[in-house]
Order: structure tokens, then C-alpha cells, then sequence
């Protein structure tokens, strides 16, 4: 249903309601007022007649004017005197003496009221005149003319509501038309505005307040889309830089390589050149397409609890032969029986991208590891390295995609500039706090805050004292 | 020639100036902005291929420094991102021309042979003076339609006279243009190196020693008239 629609509805409905509740008050009134009015003019009539009855001696009952009084025919009359003897005209199922003014159905030419008077006590004169107390009269009238008046008050009330209504719906629609047309300018505008064109506003000048505000809200979300829109084009041109660079070393070394004859030390040279870069190129395409996984809504929606020291175990045993290349140790301090609530696979590529971090940019003969400390419902768990630490100016920045800090850009190493990014959107789908910090005696320390998985609590207070005893350690 | 390559990802870098040096070009190589910027203004290169996102300082910037210094030096610039308003920002910015990369090392070669050309005033790739004719796309020189015998180094040495004539060159200009940083000369090389070239150019037909004259205390300069007179014999 249109906005328009249901303005009109609502228009005619309240016209219908309030003029309808009108017309059958009125219609009542009328009703009983035209009754009221009948009642009142039988009961004239009837004390009209009462006055000229006259009760004789021997109970009959004689009216003034004789028998040959003229008879209205539009009136019948009944009287029943004291001895039971009725005198009237007309044929009508009378009602019972009884009752006051009732309508009579029944009667062919419709129906009819009567009023019934009995006659009190105590208005004798004297002077020849008996008493009249006891004496019933009863005058009857047609209700038709006055039902007629009635039909034609209902039929010219009916008249005037089907007006009202149709008058009411017409003026709804035209007010739903004008005050609509500034929001069909608004939207006329809002679809004009295409994904390129999100500096564009929508006009808030001579808009109704109300209007304003909606405008404003549009213009808002404008501006956050645009911004979104930026990041995003910002982080496709990064990727895209990302990308292409290793491709253009890969494709130019190649081609230079192939340009002329060469020594075997030289095509060595060359494809190890070639190598690196299309490993490099093959990391960015898998953090890409990790942070791509880790962005839609439903990963990371596992949770269970994960004992820390195996997985650490496993992750280190895995990047052992890299820290041998890259001529470090890994050392891990996790205490057994410690548990985490978390999506197993997603927490282990955190620790997996942390270490990978330490790796990169540790000096060869230094250390790095993995330590998990418990606290008051969580669990802290952080990766340390004995590298040059992240620089202060950094540190709001390491976690950004693409972000790449002064001494990783001068280093050299092959960084994807994802690797952390990675660990924040793991971290944040986690809702976990993390937290850079700096090792005592140089080095960077990265830190998450887990909640303690169900069978963590117990065992893993019980470890503390003893923690070494679940450490392993690797060397290269 | 001597070319500056201003590039950060090492591996590129090294086969760019590799495959340039292999073109007969003297590379010298940048990894940073900075110091980029720093040997650009310092040294008259002849043309420079400088990557748009450098650590430091990134290329749009270094370029606009580097032509609010006053050098015209011709510029490649090579970038990452293809859409259209970067290349338009490139060209704004004083670039003479833009490669998007990866690309093919040959489109970079003649890329940077039209930037050096132009710089020097040269509308196309062949060069004559009298008898002597040179293609600086091939990298072939001849006398009389006689092709000379000369290494990438020497025809750089021709290239550069030719591409001036008339105009002296010092053994210090000669050493800058030929060789890059790195190489370390000894003051004679110059000698013995401009004495082969007249050499081959005697073998064939053309006096060596007329047409690269030496200027006593001032360098070496290639007289077009000498070239122009056997040209007509």
C-alpha cells in the first residue's frame, strides 16, 4: 500500500467515522424526537376527548357532540369505560388499556401509535356528572408520515456523508500528492547519485523540516560511503601495487635473462630472483584471499575450546624449518591443560601470522616464541621476538592493511603487509583484545586476550606453579 | 648514456639496470627516494626511470622536487596503478612518459631510447653525418653502408658525440656518460678507449683521428665537417 494510499485511507475512514457517528446520532434524535412529537400530540387529543366524556349514572358513557360527533378518521379513538363498555371507531389490534404510548403492528396501512390515558380519580365537578376515574381513552396516530420525514433526514445525511467522504478523499490525496513531491525530488535526486559520484549531495534548501532531516541523513551516509569507497579504492590500488611488483620482477628478470646467452651462475642468479618474487606474489594472493575468507559474516562462527599447548606445539614444529633458514629459535611457554574459547582454525593462522611476523623481521641468532599466561578469565596469549621492536609512531599503524613500517620497508624482506592485518581481523572476529607492547631487553611483544575455554580454568590454575614442565622448544 | 634507475623492489631493479647496461646505457641504481632524488640532482643523467611508490619519498614527489630544481632531465616513470587518473597525475607531475608495470622489457628499451632521443633533440633513430650513419635502435653504426665492428660501450661513445656534434666533451663528461658510479676509472681509460674507436673507424675509411678530434687540455669533440668532407669522397 503507497504512502499515498494509506493517507487516503486514513482521511475517508476518519471522515466515515466521525460523519457516520453524526448521522446515526442524528438519525436516533430524529427518531425518538418524531416519536416524542407524535406521543405528545395523541396525548392532546386524548385529553381533548377526555374532557368531553361524559360517564352517566348507569355507567355508560356518553361524549359530547353525540354519536354523530364527526369521526377523524386520522385518529381512531377507543374509549373503555368503568363498566368494560368501549365506544371509538376505527379497527386497530388496540394494545391492552394498560400499557402508555406503544406502536401497534399489524394494521394494514402500517404502523400505528397509541397512547393510553386512564383517566385519575378525582376530577368529578359534580353538578350531574359522575366521576370519570377508570375511564381508559386511547388515540392512535400514523407513524408514516413522520417515518417519511425520517427516510428523507436519513437519505439527505447519507447524501451528505457520501459528499464529505468523497470530498475528504480527493483533498487526502491532493495533500498526499503535494507534500509527497518534495520526497519524490529526493529520491529523484538520491538515484541520480551513482556508485562514481559519491562526492555528489542532495539539495537540503527549501525543504520542510522534516524533509531536511532525511536529506541530511542521505547526505551522511554519503559521506560514509564515500570514505568507504576511498579506503576501499585505496586499499585496491595498494593490492594492486602489491601485486604487480613481484609480476614485473618476475616477468623482466626473466626477460632480461633471456635476452643473450649466459653462464649457469648467471640463470641461477636469475631464477632464484624469479622465485622469491613469485613466492612472494603466491603469499600476497593467499593473505588476500584469507582476509577476503575472515570478512565474510559467518567465519569464525566456531567455538569451542582449544587446549593452547598443542596448537602451539604444532605451529612451531610447522615454521621450524623457516626460523632454521632465517637462523632463529622458537621457544615455547605454554603450560598444559591451558584452554581457549575460540575457532581452533582461525586461531591458529593468528599464531601462525605472528610468528611468521617474528621470523621476518628478527635478526638472524635471535629468538622468538610463544608464551600464554592465565588471568581472570582469560587468557593471555602472546608471541615475542628479540627483533628491532615496532617504533612507538607505528604502532596505531602495524595493524592496517598494506601498512609496512620504516625498517620492514628498508629490511628488504618479502612482507605481504597483510600478515597483522590478518591477526586483527582473527583477533577482532574473536572479540579479543590485542595489544603490541615491548619486550623487556628490546623486541616486539603481540598479545591477545582469549576467554578461558570451559575445561581451561581448573587444570590450567593448577599448571602455573609448574609451567616449564609443558614448554618445548625448538632449535634450528 | 648514463640512465638513473630509481627502484625499490631490489630483484627489478637489478635486471632493469642489467638489461639497460646490456643496451650499452650506464646505469646507476637508487632504492630510495632521498637518495634518488639526491643523484638525480647531482649528476646530468640522460634520462631516468624512476618507480612511482618509493619508501621515503615517493616518485610524484621526488619528480616534482626534481623540476622545481630546474632539471629537465627526461623521466620514465614507472608505476603499479593502471587507472587513468595516475597516469594523468604522472604526466602532471613532469613525467615525459609512463610504463605500467609488469611490462615488456622491450617496450621499456625503446621507451627510455625515445626519452634519451628526445632529450636530446632527436626526432628519429637514425643519425647521419656525411659517410657515417647511425641506428640508435639497433645500436649499429656504419661508414659508407660498411657496418663498424664496435662493442655496446663504443657505439655509446659515438652515440654521444654524434648526438652533439661539434660540442667538446671532457674525459671526466666522457666517464660519467659511460660508465656509472660504481666503476672505477683510471685517468687514461678515456685515452685508450676513444684511440679504439678512431681505430675502427680508420678500418673503415674514415679518418679516426679527424673526425673525434682532440682539443689539447679540453677533451674530445666529433667535427662534422671532417665526417661530412670524407662523406662526399
Amino acid at each position: 500500500m503507497t504512502l499515498r494510499a494509506k493517507i487516503v485511507a486514513l482521511v475517508v475512514g476518519l471522515t466515515l467515522a466521525l460523519l457516520g457517528g453524526l448521522a446515526a446520532f442524528l438519525g436516533g434524535s430524529w427518531s425518538r424526537w418524531s416519536l416524542d412529537t407524535l406521543d405528545a400530540e395523541l396525548t392532546d387529543r386524548a385529553a381533548g376527548i377526555a374532557a368531553r366524556i361524559e360517564v352517566k349514572r348507569d355507567g355508560r358513557i356518553e361524549m359530547e357532540g353525540g354519536e354523530g360527533a364527526p369521526r377523524d378518521t386520522s385518529h381512531p379513538v377507543r374509549v373503555i369505560g368503568p363498566g368494560g363498555e368501549i365506544v371509538g371507531h376505527g379497527t386497530l389490534p388496540w394494545p391492552s388499556p394498560e400499557s402508555g404510548a406503544v406502536t401497534v403492528q399489524g394494521a394494514p396501512d402500517g404502523p400505528w401509535r397509541v397512547v393510553t390515558r386512564r383517566l385519575p380519580a378525582g376530577e368529578d365537578e359534580g353538578g350531574g356528572r359522575h366521576a370519570r376515574a377508570g375511564v381508559v381513552v386511547q388515540v392512535a396516530g400514523q407513524e408514516a408520515p413522520f417515518a417519511a420525514l425520517g427516510e428523507r433526514f436519513r437519505e439527505g445525511l447519507l447524501a451528505a456523508l457520501v459528499g464529505a467522504l468523497l470530498l475528504g478523499g480527493v483533498a487526502a490525496a491532493l495533500l498526499a500528492h503535494l507534500s509527497l513531491r518534495p520526497l519524490r525530488r529526493l529520491a529523484t535526486e538520491v538515484e541520480s547519485i551513482g556508485a562514481t559520484m559519491l562526492d555528489r549531495r542532495v539539495g537540503e534548501d527549501g525543504l520542510d523540516p522534516e524533509l531536511r532531516h532525511v536529506a541530511r541523513s542521505f547526505n551522511e551516509l554519503l559521506g560514509r560511503l564515500e570514505q568507504a569507497m576511498q579506503r576501499q579504492r585505496q586499499l585496491v590500488s595498494r593490492a594492486s601495487h602489491s601485486l604487480r611488483t613481484p609480476t614485473a620482477t618476475i616477468l623482466t628478470r626473466a626477460e632480461v635473462a633471456l635476452r643473450r646467452d649466459r653462464s649457469p651462475e648467471e640463470y641461477r642468479a636469475a631464477l632464484a630472483d624469479v622465485a622469491v618474487a613469485a613466492r612472494e606474489s603466491s603469499t600476497l594472493v593467499t593473505h588476500l584471499l584469507t582476509l577476503a575468507r575472515l570478512e565474510e559474516p559467518r567465519a569464525n562462527a566456531v567455538r569451542q575450546p582449544v587446549p593452547l599447548e598443542p596448537l602451539a606445539a604444532e605451529v612451531a614444529r610447522l615454521l621450524a624449518p623457516r626460523a632454521a633458514e632465517a637462523g632463529l629459535a622458537i621457544e615455547v611457554d605454554v603450560p598444559g591443560g591451558l584452554a581457549v574459547r575460540a575457532d581452533p582454525a582461525t586461531l591458529r593462522e593468528l599464531l601462525e601470522a605472528l610468528l611468521d611476523n617474528a621470523l621476518l623481521y628478527t635478526p638472524s641468532g635471535g629468538r622468538c616464541g610463544v608464551r600464554a599466561e592465565p588471568g581472570a578469565g582469560t587468557i593471555s596469549l602472546s608471541v615475542w621476538d628479540t627483533g628491532p621492536g615496532i617504533p612507538v609512531a607505528e604502532r596505531g599503524q602495524v595493524f592496517d592493511r598494506f601498512f609496512r613500517g620504516v625498517a620492514a620497508q628498508g629490511s628488504g624482506r618479502p612482507g605481504s603487509g597483510l600478515g597483522l592485518a590478518i591477526v586483527k581481523a582473527i583477533a577482532d572476529a574473536h572479540g579479543a583484545r590485542l595489544t603490541l607492547g615491548e619486550r623487556p631487553g628490546g623486541g616486539a611483544v603481540f598479545s591477545v586476550e582469549l576467554p578461558l575455554g570451559e575445561d581451561g580454568k581448573v587444570s590450567g590454575r593448577a599448571q602455573v606453579g609448574s609451567s616449564r614442565r609443558g614448554a618445548t622448544r625448538t632449535r634450528p | 648514456m648514463r640512465i638513473l634507475v630509481v627502484e625499490d623492489a631490489r630483484a627489478l631493479a637489478r635486471s632493469i639496470a642489467e638489461g639497460l647496461s646490456e643496451e650499452g646505457y650506464s646505469v646507476d641504481l637508487s632504492h630510495d627516494g632521498e637518495e634518488g632524488l639526491h643523484l638525480a640532482t647531482e649528476i646530468a643523467y640522460d634520462g631516468i626511470v624512476l618507480d612511482r611508490m618509493l619508501p621515503g619519498l615517493d616518485g610524484l614527489t621526488l619528480l616534482r622536487r626534481l623540476r622545481q630544481g630546474g632539471r629537465r632531465t627526461p623521466v620514465l616513470l614507472l608505476t603499479a596503478l593502471g587507472e587513468l587518473h595516475d597516469r594523468v597525475a604522472g604526466l602532471d607531475g613532469g613525467a615525459d612518459d609512463y610504463l605500467v608495470k609488469p611490462f615488456a622489457f622491450e617496450e621499456l628499451v625503446s621507451r627510455v631510447r625515445a626519452l634519451v632521443r628526445r632529450g636530446l633533440g632527436q626526432a628519429d633513430n637514425r643519425v647521419v653525418l656525411g659517410s657515417l650513419e647511425l641506428d640508435l635502435g639497433a645500436r649499429v653504426a656504419s661508414v659508407g653502408g660498411v657496418v663498424l665492428d664496435l662493442t655496446a660501450r663504443e657505439f655509446a661513445l659515438v652515440e654521444l658525440f654524434a648526438l652533439s656534434p661539434g660540442k667538446t666533451f671532457s674525459r671526466t663528461a666522457i666517464a660519467e656518460k659511460l660508465y656509472s658510479e660504481e666503476a672505477d676509472l683510471d685517468s687514461n681509460v678515456i685515452d685508450v678507449f676513444v684511440g679504439r674507436v678512431r681505430r675502427k673507424l680508420d678500418a673503415a675509411g674514415m679518418p679516426g683521428s679527424e673526425v673525434i678530434c682532440t682539443r689539447r687540455g679540453e677533451g674530445y669533440r666529433l667535427d662534422p665537417a671532417a665526417a661530412a668532407a670524407k662523406g662526399k669522397r
